[in-house]
C-alpha cells in the first residue's frame, strides 16, 4: 500500500526559525481565542545554546489514522486534513507516538490531542511567521514525493 | 474577581526556611493599583523589606513578576522583572529578561513569585503548574549557568522547561551576580543573582499547561495587528533588528562619545576599529535571528566566530551593554573577544555592565601605580589584556584573591582599595554603567533620577526619540526636558509593569501620537477587560515612581543622591565637538527642581508630598514617611 497525497500542506525552512512560537499562539488564538502554547497544532523545539529551532508541524502524511485503536482520526478528503472525532479520542496517546514528525498534542484543558487542520486552508501560522519560514504550499511542488513512502503498520 | 483576564489571579509564595508554599489570589486592588511586572515587585518590596533588611539576609524578598501582556501576543512580551532589594547599592533592586521563561510562569497559573527565607542545602524549586517541590541541587552547586540548566531537564525528563539559574557567582554572593533564564537571557542588574545565592536556590524550573485568556479578543487582535504595522514602518526598528544595539557602538564611536579605557578617550578612528563595527562584523558572523517568546522582532541574532583566536566561540551576539562594558572601556576592539567574555559572564553569572566598569576603574589604578602586580595576585591590569580580563571574571565569580574586592561593585570595591581609587570609580547610587557623559542633557537626567542607580532605562531620553522636540540641541538646559524626562519616565514605568520590551516601546516614541501610554492603556483595556483609561495607567505610573521614591526615601536617600557621576561634573571631555565641556552643576540642579515639582514630590528633598502620596490612594506610605520625620518640618 502506498500513501495518498494531499494536495496542499506547510513546509518548513528551519534553518530561519528564530523560535519566536507566535505560530504557536497564533494557533492557538485561533482556535481556542486564547493563548497557551500547549494547545497549539504547531510546536517549535528550542535548543538556545545551539541556536536551533525545529518546527514541528503535520504533514498530512496519516500515519496517526492506522495508529488509532478507536477510529477516532480520520481523513477529511475535501479539506485536506486529518480530522480527531473528541468524543472518540481517549487520550491513549497511540497516535503521538506514531507520528513521525512528533506534530501531535494532546490538548491540557480539552484532554483530547490536536492535530494541524489547516485552519480551514488558510493557515494562521503561515500568515504571521516573520521570518519566512512557514508557507503553505501543493504537495508536489515541495520536491517531496510522499507516495515513494510506505505507509508505517 | 473571580474570572481573571490577561491576568492569572495567583501570586504563589515560599518560604525556604519553612519549606512552606501558598497561593495567595491577587487582588483586584493590587491589580488595578499597580498593573504587575515591576510594578507589583516594587509594592511587594516595599511592603516586605526595609531599611533593616540585609540584602544577603533571609528576610530579603526575591519577586519574580509578569505583567498582564506576558504571555500574549503583544510586541516584545516576553519580558519578566526580578526584584530584591539589592546587595549591590543596598536600596531598590531590579532587573529585568527576556526570553520564554516570563511566560512560562504565566502558563504555569501566576502573576507573581514571591521567595522568601534560606535553605540549609543548596536547593532548586520545580514548578509544574499547581505542583511545586523544593529539590535537592548539591550536584549542580558548582556548575555554571549552561551545564545547570542542561543537567536539570534532563534530570526533569523535558527539553521544554524554561529554567531560571545562577553560576557560581550567584553561589558566591558576588554583589552584581545575575539570574539567567534558558542560556541567554538575563537578568542582570542589581546583584539578583547573589540574592538567590544566598537564599541557596541555585535555580528555578518551570512547565505551564494554563491558558492566559483575553477580555476582548477581537478588539485586541486589531490593536495588535496596528501595533505590529507601526513598527515595520520605523527605520529604527529595522536598523535594530539587522544590528541589535551594538550599533550604538558606531553612532557613539561617530560622535565622539563611545566610553574607552574608563572614559579616558572617547573615540578610535574607525579604520583602526572596523572589525568591531556591526555593519561590519554582522555579514561575517550572523547565523540567524533569535527571538524572545511570540515577538516578531527578532532583534537578536545567533553567530558564530568565524576565525581568529576565538573562531567556533558561538551564542547570541553581544548587546551594546556588554561590548561598551567588557570591551571598550577595557581598551579591547575584538569582536571575537566581546562574544567570548560575554558568553563567560552569562556563564558564571556576572552582570557585564557592573563587572567592566569594575575592571576598568582598576585597570585606571594600575596605569596610575595606585595598584601594582602585587595587589592583582600577579596579574598585569593593562589596557586591552584579554587573558586578564577572563582570568579576574573567574576571580570575580569565585570572589578568590583580587577578585574578592572587584566582586563588590566598583563603587565599594573602590573604597576597598582606598589611595584616591574612588576617583576612577563612576557610578550613580552605587551602580555602573558603561556610558560617558553626553551632550544631551535630558539623557544625563534620567541617568540621576533613576530608582535603581544608573540606568539608561528608566527616564533617560535620546535625542533621536524625541522628534516632537525638533532637532537636538546640545549642551542645553531648557526647562521643558524636565517634562520630557518625567513622561519618559512614565512610558517606561508603563512598559516595565506590562512586561513590554522597552526597545518596542521607544520606537512608537519615533510616531507622534501613536505610541506611549495612550497605546498600551488601550492594550492593557482590551486584554483584562478593566477599563484602563489614559488616566489610570498615568496615575499607575505615577505610584509606581512614588513608592520606589519612598523606598529610597526610608533608606535615607536625599535628591543629593540624585547626581550624575562625579567625572561628568569634573572631568572636561578631553576630544571631538564638545571639547572641554562638563556638566554645569547648578543648571543640572534646577531642572531637577522641576522634575520633582512635576512629579509632586518636594524640591528641598526629593520625597514625594504627603498630598502626592494621599491622592494616588498611597496614604500609608505618607504614614511611614511621617513615622520617620519626613514631613517632621514641613
Amino acid at each position: 500500500m502506498r500513501r495518498q497525497v494531499s494536495t496542499t500542506r506547510i513546509s518548513v525552512d528551519a534553518k530561519k526559525c528564530s523560535g519566536c512560537r507566535l505560530c504557536e499562539q497564533v494557533c492557538t488564538f485561533f482556535h481556542e481565542k486564547e493563548f497557551n502554547p500547549r494547545r497549539a497544532r504547531i510546536k517549535i523545539l528550542i535548543n538556545e545554546k545551539e541556536g536551533v529551532n525545529a518546527p514541528l508541524i503535520c504533514t498530512q502524511c496519516k500515519t496517526c489514522i492506522s495508529a488509532c485503536s478507536r477510529s477516532a482520526l480520520s481523513w477529511d478528503e475535501k479539506l485536506g486534513i486529518i480530522k480527531v472525532d473528541d468524543k472518540k479520542c481517549n487520550a491513549c496517546g497511540l497516535c503521538i507516538d506514531a507520528c513521525p514528525e512528533c506534530a501531535i498534542f494532546l490538548d491540557p484543558v480539552s484532554n483530547v490531542v490536536n492535530i494541524c487542520d489547516l485552519c480551514n486552508g488558510d493557515p494562521e501560522c503561515v500568515k504571521w511567521c516573520p521570518e519566512d519560514v512557514l508557507h503553505f504550499v501543493d504537495a508536489g511542488k515541495l520536491g517531496i514525493v510522499p507516495e515513494s513512502l510506505p505507509v508505517a503498520h | 474577581m473571580a474570572n481573571w483576564y490577561g491576568w492569572m489571579g495567583t501570586i504563589l509564595r515560599i518560604d525556604l526556611s519553612k519549606g512552606k508554599i501558598t497561593k495567595e489570589p491577587l487582588s483586584e486592588e493590587l491589580a488595578h493599583n499597580f498593573v504587575g511586572g515591576r510594578g507589583i515587585n516594587s509594592k511587594i518590596l516595599y511592603a516586605e523589606t526595609g531599611p533593616n533588611t540585609d540584602p544577603l539576609g533571609p528576610e530579603n524578598v526575591f519577586i519574580i513578576g509578569t505583567g498582564p501582556t506576558t504571555g500574549t501576543l503583544a510586541l516584545g512580551n516576553g519580558r519578566f522583572t526580578l526584584t530584591c532589594k539589592s546587595p549591590l547599592t543596598g536600596i531598590l533592586g531590579d532587573g529585568s529578561g527576556g526570553g520564554h521563561f516570563g511566560a512560562e510562569v504565566k502558563f504555569a497559573g501566576y502573576d507573581h513569585v514571591v521567595i522568601k527565607g534560606k535553605t540549609k542545602k543548596p536547593v532548586y524549586l520545580w514548578i509544574n503548574d499547581d505542583e511545586v517541590t523544593i529539590k535537592d541541587a548539591k550536584h549542580l552547586w558548582g556548575k555554571t549557568t549552561w551545564e545547570t540548566q542542561e543537567l536539570i531537564r534532563k534530570e526533569l525528563g523535558d527539553p521544554d522547561i524554561k529554567v531560571l539559574a545562577i553560576g557560581p557567582a550567584g553561589e558566591n554572593m558576588a554583589n552584581y551576580a545575575l539570574a539567567i533564564a534558558n542560556d541567554e537571557r538575563v537578568a542582570a542588574e542589581t546583584g539578583m543573582g547573589a540574592v538567590m545565592g544566598s537564599k541557596n536556590l541555585k535555580a528555578i524550573a518551570i512547565r505551564g499547561s494554563k491558558s492566559v485568556k483575553i477580555a476582548e479578543p477581537d478588539k485586541y487582535m486589531k490593536l495588535v495587528r496596528e501595533w505590529h504595522e507601526d513598527i515595520e514602518k520605523q527605520h529604527l526598528s529595522h536598523t535594530h533588528r539587522d544590528f541589535g544595539s551594538a550599533y550604538l557602538i558606531t553612532v557613539f564611536n561617530q560622535v565622539y562619545n563611545l566610553g574607552i579605557k574608563n572614559s579616558q578617550e572617547l573615540r578610535k578612528p574607525d579604520e583602526e576599529i572596523s572589525h568591531f563595527l556591526a555593519q561590519n562584523y554582522m555579514p561575517k558572523v550572523l547565523v540567524r535571528s533569535i527571538s524572545c517568546f511570540s515577538c516578531r522582532h527578532g532583534c537578536q541574532k545567533f553567530v558564530v566566530i568565524p576565525d581568529g583566536p576565538f573562531a567556533g566561540e558561538k551564542g547570541l551576539r553581544p548587546e551594546y551593554g556588554c561590548m561598551a562594558s567588557l570591551c571598550t572601556q577595557l581598551g579591547v576592539f575584538d569582536f571575537g573577544f566581546a562574544l567570548k567574555v560575554t558568553n563567560l559572564a552569562n556563564q558564571l553569572g556576572i552582570d557585564a555592565q557592573e563587572a567592566g566598569p569594575t575592571i576598568a576603574m582598576a585597570m585606571e589604578c594600575y596605569q596610575r601605580g595606585i595598584l601594582t602586580k602585587k595587589d592583582t595576585d600577579g596579574l598585569r591590569l593593562e589596557w586591552g589584556n584579554k587573558k586578564v580580563i577572563l582570568e579576574l571574571l573567574e576571580k570575580i565569580a569565585k570572589r578568590e584573591g583580587f577578585g574578592n574586592i572587584l566582586a563588590e561593585g566598583c563603587r565599594k570595591a573602590a573604597l576597598k582599595i582606598g589611595k584616591g581609587a574612588e576617583k576612577y570609580a563612576y557610578h550613580i547610587k552605587g551602580k555602573s554603567h558603561p556610558d560617558r557623559l553626553t551632550a544631551y542633557i535630558p539623557c544625563v537626567l534620567g541617568f540621576a533620577l533613576a530608582s535603581r542607580g544608573w540606568d539608561h532605562l528608566r527616564g533617560s531620553v535620546f535625542p533621536h526619540i524625541t522628534p516632537s522636540l525638533g532637532p537636538p540641541k546640545f549642551w542645553h538646559y531648557d526647562p521643558i526636558y524636565a517634562k520630557v524626562v518625567s513622561d519618559r519616565e512614565h512610558i517606561d514605568a508603563a512598559a516595565d509593569m506590562l512586561e513590554i520590551c522597552k526597545w518596542l516601546t521607544e520606537f512608537e516614541l519615533m510616531e507622534e501620537g501613536k505610541g506611549g501610554v495612550p497605546r498600551m492603556a488601550q492594550l492593557l483595556s482590551a486584554i483584562t477587560g478593566v477599563d484602563f483609561s489614559e488616566q489610570k495607567l498615568h496615575d499607575a505610573c505615577e505610584r509606581n515612581y512614588n513608592i520606589e521614591r519612598a523606598y529610597l526615601v526610608r533608606m535615607g536617600l536625599t535628591r543629593d543622591d540624585d547626581v550624575a557621576p562625579h567625572h561628568f561634573y569634573e572631568t572636561p571631555i578631553p576630544d571631538g565637538p564638545s571639547k572641554g565641556k562638563i556638566l554645569d552643576r547648578e543648571q543640572f540642579e534646577k531642572l531637577k527642581d522641576a522634575f520633582y515639582e512635576l512629579k509632586g514630590g518636594d524640591v528641598k528633598t526629593g520625597a514625594p508630598k504627603k498630598e502626592t502620596l494621599e491622592k494616588l490612594n498611597l496614604g500609608y506610605v505618607a504614614r511611614d514617611l511621617e513615622k520617620i520625620g519626613i514631613y517632621a518640618k514641613v
